[in-house]
């Protein structure tokens, strides 16, 4: 589950006309017929922020679950700038004995 | 004379058999089918195998450490090249793996064995041994090394300009070129260097891992084995040991088991994400928070502490631990933390507006009070439980919440009075606890704030019907029609209460009210019961002398043939609570009298007519006779049996009236004749089994219920139509929880709540 502030791109204290506002727009934006992965995962962050009960349940009871570790993992191999490669590393990944 | 038997031939090996030894690891054996081949066949050919075969029994014995193997394996390849000069270099190959490069060059002194010694040069950082060609190269590869890992792009390139095109080093310039560019971001050249390298030297095989991250068409040609194992590798060469202590994380997480050994991980992982990653090392600290709740033991939350810090919206972690709580059922301490987290929320903390905190802590009284409610079925598990629960699980059973739900959910809204639910629950509770001074207020008050609140209106609709005050029901259900005009459950709520508060003022003998309340109902009450509301009318109108009017109407109410036992029923007994005349009463006695006798009556009839007897129960009314009317309209539903009219329709609501009024006897009397008298109906077979579980005990019930339900499945899947369909799930659900000890028995099918819904 990714965070549906981020899907929505919306403040964390933003609320609900400025949510349902930014929610017409993306909808606009990205129209099911067109985008529907992406306005389906739009409709399900508005779902779970779109008045203050569910704003409430979802940063009480589901907000740690937004975060996965599979996420981290990518975002770490992403956000890694490409290094300078040593030999020694090289042989060590591919498992090669000698050095 | 018997024949002389010839002796069995041995089968001949074939390449595919050698190949199939080196696969299992039986490289003897490989060898061995490899040499015979040789000798069955000498050619040039089968030597090149015998070779090939060789050279992978070298590669497998180096990796298992077998060094006496390896001796004899490059023995066995060194006599075979001196027989047959065509495998030399091959065998070259072998010895300049193997570090014996004198043995190699004075088999074969080519490029490839150069290259090969070049190769193994690099590997052990070390050129003893090697021959001038390779030790020009090897010192020149050793500085360009030196200068790329320090940065000098340009020196290294400059100095690999002293490795010519027969190098035995063109490899490993080609190689550090490529890595070079991959280092500076320059994908294109390092592509281009990297696709020139021949997969047979070591540079091919340390350059995939990174080319792979670049060269998709490369990685794309790759089984996918390797292609996942280079993957991993490039990920690990590209942030270090951070992803592989990532991974190794990963591999705990999520999953159903203890956390425990995922902290030695994390306690490496953590510092070293802090200082790349700071913004990923939060998010490791909520994944590690969410995991703590689902798989986590007390210790673990300890050691979450020495590596974290507590998040924000929960820094003495009493949400973390009430959830986990919950998550393993000690309730009466989830109930404990959750209170200290509300008073933590109540005290105003930073990051939590006051609208939001204010509503954040309705939500946990009213979580609160929800645990409460669920844990609060026995007062305290009996003795005799509580020494098998510890005889299981070594244990003291857990203990009981404290506290009473109800005050949660006052608490809960009174903090949102805008928010309906714990209202709701609150007033159920009060229902159900038999406190109805209670629920009136809770709804009374919830009114004032929310006066259209539909569910809440109906809910205090029906409690004032369950109460017997039905005018008070009929205000309550007219508000309610008030607000949504077009919804039919509510008119007939409306209509159901007119005939209630008619049918109170006319036994109490208030004439003029009757009639204002006739006038009012006739537009709902005339449609949705029209055997009831004719009735009173009827009954109000003789109790006002006007007699040819109820002559007019009561002609009418009889002209609907299947309602009139229902409509004579109706006449019968209101004439009896209005206190009729016994000669106003006589007509309608004398047709109840004989539609009860009926032998054969329509389905529809008797559905209308213990309809109309449950309405008078339903009004808290009792009549002398009520029980003997009973009576005999069960015994006409077994006797709609011998009726040639009606559909399954009709005896489907029949039987639901039978099972509404709890007739599980007469109805066990009755289904197994429907069931093969609608041989395409599942609703019979299903509801049999349905009755069996309410009325039937001992061994062998569940496996009647198990063939009835089979039949309805079979019944159902079969059926194209909609209402049999929709059987399905429910069928389906019930057999699973059939295979389970008592499931059946816990299933919603057979719980009464879901009733209404067949």
């Amino acid at each position: 589950m990714t965070d549906p502030y981020t899907v929505l791109g919306i403040p964390p204290d933003a609320d609900d006309a400025a949510i349902r506002a930014q929610y017409l727009q993306l909808t606009r934006e990205f129209p099911p017929e067109e985008h529907p992965e992406k306005s389906a995962a739009i409709r399900h962050a508005y779902d779970l922020l779109k008045d203050l009960d569910a704003r409430v349940n979802y940063r009480l009871f589901a907000a740690a679950r937004s975060e996965t570790i599979d996420a981290i993992i990518e975002d770490v191999v992403c956000q890694t700038p490409r290094r300078r490669i040593t030999l020694n590393e090289l042989f060590r990944a591919a498992g090669i004995s000698g050095r | 004379m018997a024949r002389k038997r010839s002796p069995a031939t041995p089968p001949v090996p074939t390449p595919r058999d050698a190949e199939a030894a080196l696969q299992r690891g039986d490289f003897v054996k490989a060898v061995e089918i490899a040499k015979a081949l040789t000798n069955l066949t000498p050619t040039d050919e089968s030597h090149a195998h015998y070779v090939k075969v060789l050279a992978a029994a070298f590669e497998g014995y180096t990796r298992l450490g077998k060094v006496k193997s390896v001796v004899e394996t490059l023995k066995a390849a060194e006599e075979l090249a001196n027989r047959q000069p065509v495998v030399a270099e091959a065998v070259a190959v072998l010895h300049a793996k193997a570090g014996e490069f004198g043995k190699a060059l004075a088999l074969a002194a080519t490029p490839r064995v150069h290259r090969h010694v070049a190769d193994l040069c690099v590997r052990r950082n070390q050129a003893d041994g090697a021959p001038a060609e390779v030790l020009a190269g090897w010192s020149v590869v050793q500085t360009a090394f030196r200068q790329y890992e320090a940065g000098q792009d340009d020196a290294a390139k400059e100095t690999l300009q002293g490795i010519g095109l027969t190098s035995p080093f063109l490899e490993w310039k080609l190689f550090l070129r490529g890595l070079s560019a991959f280092a500076t971001n320059d994908t294109a050249r390092a592509v281009e260097n990297w696709q020139r390298l021949s997969a047979e030297y070591l540079p091919a095989k340390l350059a995939a891992a990174p080319r792979g991250t670049i060269d998709p068409a490369f990685l794309a040609s790759q089984i996918p084995e390797t292609a996942v194992n280079l993957r991993r590798q490039a990920e690990t060469l590209a942030s270090g040991d951070l992803l592989g202590g990532l991974r190794a994380i990963q591999k705990f997480v999520g999953r159903d088991q203890r956390l425990q050994p995922v902290w030695k991980e994390v306690e490496k992982v953590a510092p070293k994400l802090r200082t790349a990653h700071p913004k990923l090392f939060v998010k490791l600290g909520t994944v590690l928070y969410e995991a703590i709740i689902r798989q986590g033991e007390p210790t673990d939350l300890k050691k979450y502490r020495t590596i974290f810090p507590p998040p924000a919206d929960d820094p003495h972690f009493h949400r973390l631990e009430a959830m986990a709580c919950e998550g393993s059922q000690v309730l009466d301490m989830a109930v404990e933390h959750w209170q200290k987290y509300e008073a933590w929320l109540a005290g105003n903390p930073a990051g939590w507006p006051a609208d939001l905190a204010t509503r954040a802590r309705a939500l946990i009284l009213h979580r609160i009070g929800d645990i409460l409610e669920d844990a609060g079925l026995p007062a305290q598990m009996p003795k005799e439980f509580q020494q098998v629960f510890r005889s299981l699980f070594d244990t003291p059973p857990p203990a009981k919440p404290k506290g009473n739900p109800d005050d949660f959910y006052r608490r809960s809204a009174a903090l949102a009075p805008d928010w309906p639910t714990p209202a709701y629950d609150l007033f159920d509770r009060q229902v159900e606890s038999k406190a109805p001074a209670a629920a009136e207020r809770t709804a009374r008050e919830f009114l004032a704030r929310r006066p259209q609140d539909l569910p809440m209106l109906e809910r205090l609709g029906k409690f004032f019907r369950g109460q017997h005050r039905m005018a008070e029901s009929l205000d309550v259900f007219k508000q309610a029609l008030a607000t949504n005009p077009l919804d039919a459950k509510l008119r007939d709520n409306v209509g159901l209460a007119s005939i209630a508060t008619i049918r109170r003022n006319l036994i109490d003998g208030d004439l003029a009210a009757c009639e204002r309340l006739v006038a009012e109902a006739e537009e709902i009450a005339a449609k949705v019961f029209p055997a009831a509301f004719g009735s009173l009318k009827v009954t109000v109108a003789r109790k006002a002398g006007r007699n040819d009017d109820a002559a007019e109407i009561e002609s009418r109410l009889y002209a609907d043939r299947l309602r009139a036992a229902c409509v004579a029923f109706d006449l019968s007994v209101d004439g009896l609570l209005a206190k009729l005349k016994p000669a106003q009463r006589k007509a309608a006695d004398a047709r109840l009298k004989e539609a009860l006798a009926n032998p054969a009556p329509h389905p529809s009839e008797v559905y209308y007519l213990y309809g109309s007897w449950g309405m008078y129960k339903g009004e808290g009314l009792t009549y002398r006779g009520q029980p003997t009317h009973e009576k005999k309209i069960v015994a006409l539903a077994e006797n709609a049996l011998k009726s040639t009219e009606g559909t399954d329709v009709d005896f489907e609501s029949m039987v639901v009236a039978l099972f509404q009024h709890r007739q599980h006897k007469a109805m066990l009397k009755i289904l197994p004749k429907l069931t093969p008298r609608f041989p395409a109906a599942p609703f019979f077979p299903l509801f049999e089994a349905k009755t069996l579980y309410h009325e039937g005990r001992g061994y062998g019930i569940e496996y009647q219920m198990a063939r009835l339900l089979d039949e309805a499945k079979r019944r159902a899947e079969a059926s194209s139509v909609p209402r049999h369909r929709m059987l399905l799930e429910g069928i389906d659900q019930v057999r699973r929880s059939l295979n389970l000890p008592g499931g059946v028995f816990s299933s919603p099918l057979f719980g009464g709540d879901d009733d209404e819904d067949f």
